[in-house]
């Protein structure tokens, strides 16, 4: 027998999971031994059974006779995840449930995204003893009464709901009573969704909670333990809160708080109390946000879409924080002055696209190790030792030429941070500071007393381009100084397309960097830096100047963000 | 890994968090125990077991496999394991160790998902099947024929039969 029919049936059941419904169905037709592989399968993606199809009853029926072919099946034992395609049909979804629980399933999703939400069937659920995840989308779910049986989920540790409606969320949330993760989106429609917090008091497990589009309202105070003695994380997002000082008082051990597109009128307190370490506030549309006054056991602060009102109580916060984050942020009164970064502890900045801010002046952080900057680079500002143990700076301008042939202005940047261990620009960034043009007007060519290469040289050991404004072809690359980048050890592409630029800027680095020991291109999927001609063409052209270098293609997507980016960016 | 103490005689310390491994073809290997035992769940039973100075039979597992199964072991134990180092660092090289391991042979290829699911090493299971995996996807059923030899033996009207149970899929 050949090599892949001779493995037993739990490996070709790994194997067939991974692939698509249609191709894991389509081995049967292999050979005998094939036949009957794909029941062996331990995960099932059952929207697949969608594809093509406009009749429901079809995919329905289609499925159905799916489920009864593994269910006759000895190869079919326990199938850790199921997805189902919602369907509307209530007698089926109700078939497909029981299907589940029968096979020990442990993870199961239920998708209804599209139509008119049904009603589903609680019967069916009452014996999930292995249920650990659960996701449902566009259901209702029902008023429920006490089982006998005891809870209708005895192992439901992480539970997902979407567009859901919950008819009594006491009763409903009395079922799981080991629920660790909870995720409720209630629709968004003009209902108001009430979701009090005394109903999760049957789930003291509940470590991670995030709620979005619904009320909670304000209750008489209760006598008993806190509502949430385990709860480390919680993220609302559009969550009326009746009285957020209470709700956050009932929370003795919340560690990360995350508010998106707060309602008018949130307000808050951390004080000392409060063991909140992350905070983040998102808005919508800048709202204007009065910066509720923090507890000194903040470490993490970030604030995106948002209009502050009070920067003083920004300012002030810098004291305890390890990381900030600024993402569109303005502040009023007073945006022209800038503010100014004085953070004893601050080990990681990151600014982006925050013109609104003024000009942001690194002053003092003497534990500063990470320096993120994407958006006007001109407004930004390092002092001299300012950031001592810098060790890896990251500055994305998005504004073309922003220096204008000023070198020195360039010089008054990078000088402060002169000594990071990595860098990552924009490539035609570089360009303009070293020699090459990425604008068509007449070439600006710094004098040699400006002699950029100078800073530039010292500073790298590791190199990251980002290149998101495609890049103008740099020429006469044969001119680009005598001078060498004799540290730079790693060099990186995001998104290199394999055209001229690209091919003139490795020409460039092949000359300059005799010491390369990594060079990682992420080739672009589709682009002509992916093909192999000219992929073998970049290895004989680095295979004579760098040998001993390592050379290494992957694929990336076309996105406009290098991965640095999102990293970086939490 | 490292010996503990030097109380213990010249010739115990050499032995000392060593296991000896032999495979099917019969070739011995002498391997960190930590390490494989972290990872394979075969192995950590064997030695919980008591073979003690004894070699331990491998009997399906030829030698080449053998090899590179404890190699993944080893690199995965030494990366993966070791903790407060700069995670992404090394995230990198693991990626980069899995991503050359992958790219061998075809025969190596089912050797190894043979030796990593005798030995219960789960994580190089999964890769080597994600391996096998990516081959398969996007093939029609001749094409998957052609490329991992499988013969069809359905008479005509079985296979008839077959595809017509799976129509939808087919296209």
């Amino acid at each position: 027998m050949d090599r892949i029919s001779a493995l037993d049936d739990k490996v070709l059941g790994r194997i067939v999971s991974l692939l698509p419904l249609k191709e894991m169905l389509r081995t049967s037709v292999l050979s005998r031994r094939w036949r009957r592989v794909w029941t062996a399968a331990r995960a099932f993606d059952f929207t697949g059974a969608e594809v093509d199809c406009f009749d429901v009853d079809v995919y329905i029926s289609r499925i159905d006779s799916y489920l009864d072919q593994l269910s006759a099946s000895s190869s079919c034992t326990d199938i850790h995840f199921i997805f189902f395609p919602g369907i509307q049909d209530p007698q089926a979804a109700d078939r497909w449930i029981r299907f589940a629980t029968d096979h020990n399933v442990a993870t199961l999703v239920f998708d209804l995204r599209i139509g008119r939400p049904v009603r589903l069937s609680f019967s069916s659920f009452q014996l999930c003893r292995s249920l650990t995840t659960l996701e449902i989308c566009g259901y209702i779910m029902p008023r429920l009464a006490a089982y006998p049986l005891g809870p209708a989920f005895p192992s439901l540790r992480s539970l997902s709901l979407y567009d859901v409606t919950i008819a009594d969320p006491r009763t409903f949330f009395a079922q799981c009573p080991v629920i660790e993760r909870l995720t409720v989106e209630f629709p968004d429609d003009d209902r108001d969704h009430l979701l009090p917090a005394s109903a999760l008091r049957s789930c003291p497990l509940l470590s991670t909670i995030s709620l979005t589009d619904c009320t909670v309202p304000r209750e008489p105070p209760s006598a008993g333990p806190p509502a949430f003695p385990s709860l480390r994380a919680a993220r609302l997002e559009n969550v009326r809160v009746a009285a957020p000082q209470s709700l956050l008082d009932s929370c003795p051990v919340i560690a990360e708080l995350t508010i998106q597109s707060p309602p008018e009128g949130f307000a808050f307190r951390l004080d000392r109390r409060h063991t909140v370490s992350t905070l983040r506030i998102i808005g919508r549309n800048f709202p204007r946000l009065s910066l509720p006054s923090l507890s000194p056991s903040l470490r993490t602060l970030a604030l995106c879409d948002l209009k502050i009102t009070n920067p003083p109580a920004l300012i002030q916060a810098f004291q305890g924080l390890e990381v900030l984050l600024l993402k569109r942020v303005r502040i009023e009164p007073g945006a022209d002055s800038g503010i100014q970064v004085r953070a004893p502890r601050m080990r990681h900045l990151m600014v982006q696209d925050s013109k609104g801010l003024g000009l942001v002046a690194v002053t003092d952080t003497p534990q500063l190790c990470r320096l993120f900057c994407w958006g006007d680079i001109r407004h930004l500002r390092v002092f001299r030792c300012a950031v001592p143990k810098l060790e890896e700076a990251f500055l994305h301008c998005m504004v073309k030429n922003p220096y204008g042939g000023k070198y020195y202005l360039w010089k008054n940047l990078m000088q402060p941070l002169s000594h990071v261990r990595l860098l990552s620009a924009n490539w035609w960034f570089i360009c303009e500071s070293t020699y090459a043009i990425p604008e068509s007007p007449p070439p600006v060519v710094p004098s040699a007393e400006e002699n950029v290469d100078e800073f530039f040289i010292k500073m790298e050991n590791d190199f990251d381009l980002n290149q998101i404004e495609g890049l103008r072809i740099v020429q006469r690359v044969s001119d680009i100084g005598q001078s060498s980048l004799p540290q730079l050890k790693k060099f990186t592409v995001y998104q290199f397309s394999g055209g001229p630029g690209d091919m003139c800027l490795l020409q460039f680095v092949g000359l300059r960097c005799r010491d390369l020991q990594h060079i990682r291109l992420h080739c672009v999927k589709g682009s002509r830096g992916a093909t192999p001609s000219i992929q073998s063409s970049v290895r004989r052209y680095f295979s004579t100047c760098s040998p001993h270098a390592i050379l290494q293609f992957s694929e990336c997507s076309s996105v406009k963000t290098c991965p640095r980016h999102a990293e970086l960016l939490m | 890994m490292a010996t503990t103490g030097a109380s213990d005689g010249a010739s115990a310390a050499k032995k000392e968090g060593l296991v000896t491994l032999m495979s099917g073809d019969g070739e011995i290997f002498e391997v960190e125990a930590a390490a494989v035992a972290a990872l394979s769940v075969t192995i950590r039973h064997a030695i919980e077991e008591g073979f003690g100075d004894r070699p331990i039979p491998l009997p399906i597992v030829g030698a080449r496999a053998l090899a590179l199964a404890v190699e993944y072991c080893r690199k995965h134990h030494s990366l993966g394991g070791g903790a407060g180092e700069d995670s992404a660092a090394y995230d990198d090289e693991l990626r980069a160790f899995d991503h050359n391991l992958a790219k061998v042979d075809r025969d190596t290829l089912f050797d190894l998902i043979e030796a990593a699911n005798y030995l219960e090493i789960e994580g190089l299971l999964n890769l080597m099947c994600r391996t096998v995996a990516e081959m398969m996807k996007g093939k029609s059923v001749e094409e998957l024929r052609r490329t991992f030899d499988v013969s069809n033996d359905y008479t005509p009207e079985e296979e008839e039969e077959v595809r017509r149970e799976v129509s939808w899929a087919l296209d």
